[in-house]
């Protein structure tokens, strides 16, 4: 067997994919190919072998944690049901002009931040000084620069910006959250269905509407969160 | 000037417009900011340095470290500071010109390793490893030497193309790429999306698929300078190797032993063993 064959039969422990990530791609491929084929002798050999070796569930543990705690659904289908909760849907936010102005402003917002954890870079599209203050005064600045430029009220802008914050993944959304997170709250409580709140409490007799339970009494009250 | 307009904006305008009029219009206005980027394209000499220490200054080896404490060699420009998409796509336009034209400039790391033997001898004697003067200025004048052959061998593998004309090529991989340019949106429709980073703005994507681009269109282009390119091939089970003699791209097909010259050189190489052998019967 010549050097070039023995290659391909190296398997590797699979905990040590992950240190060699076009091999982990391989894995991933070949695994998927694999899946697809339902004959056995059409499946491939795998790059490398998943044994319950403690290092392997070790592995898998470190995956599942970071699939709970850090990696987020990354579906695009859910972002435009995600817009239609946080923005006042009775708006018309069709203006392109008004639309490219707000989008400058939280790409300069972007930039500002970019700065920020930079500071060695120049960049043009900023018109102030990251070491000036916090994001918040920041953000205050271009809400009021956005206002006077647009000249709309500041509800219609905050949705404006909202928009397009939310209209696909890779945009920017700090500026929207930092200038305009009150509305934000605001529209998603509207679009929101009033939530029961359900309460149990301790009454010191017995009343009309008590249950008694080991003695003591308790009322159960239903109510509605926004009134 | 469109230098105070994202780049994002440039893209949405070109795929947006009517005419081709218009279309051309930002394109043309696209190009001349980024031949007019003060981020021009920097040659300079550099030097591998060290000092020999006072006190070592007077012993024999010393004084061979001394000869030998400045190499140079010619260096570039590779990165900028600026981060706007202009500065960004006119460094790559430049750093690719210097990869595959300019001769001047050799910066492979077995090359530099030779120049930077005086320095690593150095140190390695400061060190404590002793070596005899003689035997240091063979191994040195050896390392320079061969440094020097290749040198001129890496300067072969470059291709000839003046800096006009490669902006002529330039501007016909850029008008390639605005066309075949997604918008971001649409993008991620259809795969995935390209960041989840607050800090990052949009024209981020865009130069960086700019950027890939025009290194592939030039991977393409020397193919095509070489003859191998073949359009829409995706043949994969050749190799394409560099020629030992004349430095050019050849594509090898034997599957027996390995071949080290290209057509013409092998001719050549053959003819002159024939002769060599015919002087020596």
């Amino acid at each position: 067997m010549n050097n070039g064959l023995r290659k391909h039969l190296k398997q590797l422990p699979y905990f040590l994919l992950y240190n060699y990530p076009s091999k982990l791609k391989t894995y991933k491929a070949l695994s998927e190919k694999n899946k697809r084929s339902e004959n056995k002798e059409d499946k491939v050999k795998l790059n490398a072998y998943r044994s319950p070796s403690p290092m392997n569930e070790l592995c898998d543990y470190i995956c599942a944690w970071e699939k709970k705690n850090i990696l987020w659904d990354k579906s695009i289908n859910d972002l435009t049901d995600i817009r239609n909760l946080i923005i006042n849907t009775d708006l018309d936010l069709s203006d392109n002009r008004l639309r490219r102005t707000c989008r400058k402003y939280i790409n300069k917002f972007a930039d500002i931040i970019h700065n920020h954890y930079n500071p060695d870079r120049k960049t043009s599209g900023s018109d102030m000084s990251d070491n000036e203050a916090g994001f918040d005064i920041i953000a205050d600045y271009y809400r009021q620069k956005l206002l006077d430029e647009l000249q709309i009220p500041e509800e219609l802008l905050a949705n404006y910006i909202i928009d397009i914050s939310y209209k696909t993944v890779s945009i920017n959304k700090s500026f929207a959250w930092t200038a305009f997170g009150d509305y934000i709250i605001k529209n998603l409580k509207e679009h929101s269905d009033g939530q029961r709140s359900v309460s149990i409490t301790q009454v010191p007799y017995k009343t009309a509407g008590s249950y008694e339970y080991l003695g003591k009494y308790y009322e159960y009250k239903e109510g509605n969160e926004h009134g | 000037m469109n230098t105070d307009k994202y780049l994002y904006e440039i893209i949405d305008d070109y795929k947006h417009a009517v005419s081709d009029e218009e279309k051309n219009g930002i394109f043309e206005a696209f190009c001349s900011s980024i031949w007019s980027s003060p981020n021009k394209r920097r040659v300079r000499t550099k030097k591998i340095k060290f000092s020999v220490k006072e006190d070592l200054l007077n012993t024999p080896e010393g004084q061979i470290f001394n000869m030998w404490s400045e190499v140079e060699y010619m260096g570039y420009k590779s990165i900028c500071k600026e981060s706007d998409w202009c500065s960004l796509i006119r460094q790559k336009i430049n750093n690719l010109y210097t990869r595959y034209f300019d001769k001047e400039v050799i910066l492979k790391k077995d090359y530099l390793r030779l120049l930077n033997t005086p320095k690593r001898l150095y140190y390695q004697w400061s060190r404590g490893i002793e070596t005899a003067p003689q035997q240091l200025t063979v191994i040195i004048g050896e390392a320079l030497e061969s440094a020097a052959q290749l040198k001129t061998a890496y300067q072969k593998q470059k291709m000839e193309l003046q800096w006009k004309d490669y902006k002529k090529i330039t501007e016909g991989f850029l008008q390639k790429i605005f066309s075949n340019c997604k918008l971001i949106e649409d993008y991620e429709d259809n795969t995935q999306y390209c960041n989840m980073y607050d800090f990052i703005n949009e024209d981020n994507f865009y130069i960086r698929f700019f950027c890939k681009s025009l290194e592939a269109y030039m991977l393409n282009y020397q193919k095509k300078y070489y003859g191998l390119y073949v359009k829409g091939s995706k043949d994969k089970n050749y190799n394409i190797k560099r020629c030992a003699d004349c430095g050019g791209l050849f594509r090898d097909t034997s599957k027996t032993r390995p071949v080290i010259y290209c057509g013409p050189c092998r001719i050549k190489h053959r003819k002159e063993s024939q002769k060599k052998y015919n002087r020596t019967r």
